[in-house]
């Protein structure tokens, strides 16, 4: 068996040697100090190694990621993305864990929903590989169209808030246990995405595009309860938590423009989605009703300061009735300036107009040497008790790290 | 006295035989242009202290009667690897494209951003894809004065901006060569006050003689002392370029 398991390694570590992999890598360390008691929430460190092999019409790209969290003395081993590609005539076909981006905006994105998150610390809001097939159709030489068809098989959840940022809710009365439910690995629960886009000559450009996506809500929700001993039906209970369907449709654009002598080269992208669920009037308390949401963000560069970004994004969610609807308003301000070739400064603001909360993120990076960046970072939390920011109030920190890239 | 006049006579006279500012930009903007380039640049962003960040990029570019385009990948550092610049230049308009890695996104740019730095480098978006030179018939062109550099006679012409064009400078000043009429200094300035300086050097002909093109560049930003020195190599001109390299798809493509 040993003998065996080594010959395999010598195997694969031949043909790698044989085929000449490009090996990349970051390694990356920070600390992180809540400014209400001044405790240190953050001592993390990472290296991710990137190993990347080139044929002319394929490739393969495999990201393994070692970790060490001295907080909760726990190491991590991951896999991050791992796929394969081929470049077919007009057609790019890949298979593996990967991230795909779909939608136009940075902030608050509507139609970027193929990824999970990692919410775990909701600052880094990583996008969580997941293993899929992935079509990118090229039907014009120029590439001013393009087709991307997604599915990915398995189900993937995200990642709740973990530890300092994790929410308690009080179980409902009469019940001790939680159950959370996965869709099974069936062909049926898969999920499918379909996305067409097209860069059209209007005004100075302008980009389109339109998806659907048939698949699950991130974080899973109440389904009902059962008893824990089904010999006992009047309890104790465990709560049912499962993930409901939704098929989201929405379209985007990017538009460059010009406001003739008030401002030049301006760039305005928008997103609408709404989300159809099983439950579309809001009758099953233990069904997700459907929701909408779209964004705008104006975008200028300033000659000789920031490209500054400025959004707005409404959210629309059916509330079981006889409950009225909730609506929530965002801004956002985003801010980012090279002020040379080694310091940059960047700073975010999200402010939710419908409960007075947001949260302030300046932020600056230096360049040290070529990879070699410093990061110092604050994160500013305000609001009320049971508003959406200001639940993490106590949890506001000031962050520094460094990464070195190879 | 009779020197005097002599000298006189013989500066009218050299007044009068001297190109003009538009003749001296149209010959400077008659050189034949290579149809197509690719090669790879090396960026040294020097600052004040005389520190040095490099970084190496992959260029592709491509021109017809109708448009101009022109593709960026950078190389090296490993933290902007991938990243892929994207202008395409057709019928007065000009379209940018960027693709982070990071991201996994390609963004079309804002036009106001033409005018902003060029990944951190002194040069701008619009310096980069003016490289290849600017369209002379967007400026007015006036000659200052001629001077004598090593024997050669080299023309000093000022352009300004006609009304209505967008430009990143208010004017821009050069130096031709009568020899080679490719300008060997540009002053870039800005509301009138002196901005930018970018030095071309290393003059090699190509395609046997056909092409006379700077290889050594380098963007003097006089206002905060920093400079960037662009080295271009392993040039290869009037190659074929596939249409293809200049599409999101190749964008993407490591």
């Amino acid at each position: 068996m040993k003998r065996n398991l080594l010959f395999v390694l010598l195997a694969l570590m031949a043909s790698l040697a044989l085929a000449q992999p490009e090996l990349s890598g970051t390694f990356r360390t920070a600390f992180g100090l809540r400014t209400q008691d001044l405790a240190l929430s953050l001592d993390r460190t990472r290296f991710d190694l990137g190993i990347r092999y080139d044929q002319n019409d394929a490739a393969f790209t495999a990201e393994l990621r070692f970790g060490y969290d001295a907080l909760t003395h726990s190491p991590e081993f991951s896999l991050g993305e791992a796929y394969a590609t081929l470049f077919l005539p007009g057609v790019d076909l890949s298979a593996g864990r990967e991230i795909v981006s779909w939608g136009r905006l940075d902030l608050l994105s509507p139609l970027d929903v193929l990824n999970p998150r990692d919410l775990s610390s909701p600052l880094d809001q990583e996008k969580i590989p997941v293993s899929m097939l992935h079509a990118t159709i090229y039907p014009d030489v120029e590439g001013r169209y393009q087709v991307e068809a997604v599915w990915i098989p398995l189900f993937t959840p995200a990642k709740p808030p973990a530890g300092e940022w994790a929410q308690t809710r009080p179980l409902p009365p009469g019940v001790t246990q939680v159950r959370v439910q996965e869709p099974a690995a069936e062909l049926v629960n898969g999920t499918f995405g379909l996305r067409a886009t097209a860069s059209v000559e209007l005004l100075e450009g302008l980009d389109l595009g339109g998806e659907i996506v048939h698949g699950y809500f991130p974080f899973p929700s109440p389904q009902g309860v059962e008893p824990v001993d089904p010999a006992q039906p009047r309890g104790p209970f465990r709560l049912i938590l499962g993930y409901d369907r939704r098929t989201l449709v929405g379209a985007d654009f990017a538009l460059a423009f010009s406001i003739p002598g008030v401002a030049e080269g301006l760039m305005l992208r928008g997103e609408a989605a709404y989300a159809f669920t099983a439950d579309p009037g809001g009758t099953n308390p233990n069904e997700k009703n459907p929701y909408a949401a779209g964004g705008l963000a104006l975008e200028y560069a300033w000659t000789d300061g920031p490209t500054t970004i400025l959004a707005y994004n409404l959210r629309w969610e059916k509330a079981d009735s006889p409950a009225a609807d909730r609506w929530t308003q965002t801004l956002g301000l985003l801010a980012r300036y090279e002020r040379d070739e080694r310091l940059t400064l960047q700073g975010a603001w999200l402010h939710t107009l419908s409960d007075g909360s947001g949260l302030v993120r300046p932020q600056v990076e230096y360049a040290f040497a070529d990879g070699v960046t410093g990061i110092l970072s604050y994160a500013f939390f305000y609001g009320g008790d049971v508003t959406r920011f200001g639940i993490w109030r106590n949890n506001s920190q000031l962050r520094a790290g460094i990464e070195y890239s190879f | 006295m009779r020197k005097l006049f002599t000298v006189l006579l013989l500066v009218s006279a050299s007044l009068a035989l001297a190109l003009s500012g538009e003749e001296v930009m149209q010959k400077v903007d008659a050189h034949p242009s290579p149809a197509s380039m690719q090669g790879t640049m090396v960026m040294q962003l020097i600052g004040k202290q005389g520190k040095v960040l490099t970084r190496e990029i992959r260029v592709w570019s491509k021109r017809t009667a109708t448009e101009e385009k022109m593709l960026i990948k950078f190389v090296a550092p490993a933290d902007v690897k991938g990243t892929a610049f994207l202008t395409i230049r057709k019928g007065g308009k000009e379209e940018m494209k960027l693709y982070l890695p990071a991201l996994k996104r390609v963004r079309r740019i804002a036009g106001s951003q033409k005018k902003g730095s060029f990944m951190g480098s002194d040069f701008s978006y619009d310096d980069i894809s003016n490289l290849s030179g600017m369209e002379i018939e967007d400026y007015n062109h006036k000659l200052l004065r001629t001077e004598n550099k090593d024997g050669v006679e080299v023309y000093v012409v000022e352009s300004t901006p006609k009304p209505g064009v967008d430009s990143s400078y208010s004017k821009q000043i050069a130096w031709v060569p009568a020899d080679t009429f490719v300008p060997t200094r540009i002053e870039f300035y800005k509301k009138d006050k002196l901005y930018k300086v970018l030095t071309n050097s290393a003059v090699k002909p190509f395609a046997d003689g056909k092409y006379l093109i700077p290889t050594l560049l380098q963007m003097e930003n006089v206002t905060n002392g920093h400079k960037t020195v662009l080295e271009q190599k392993d040039l290869q001109i009037d190659v074929a370029i596939d249409d293809a390299v200049f599409t999101e798809r190749f964008m993407k493509k490591r």
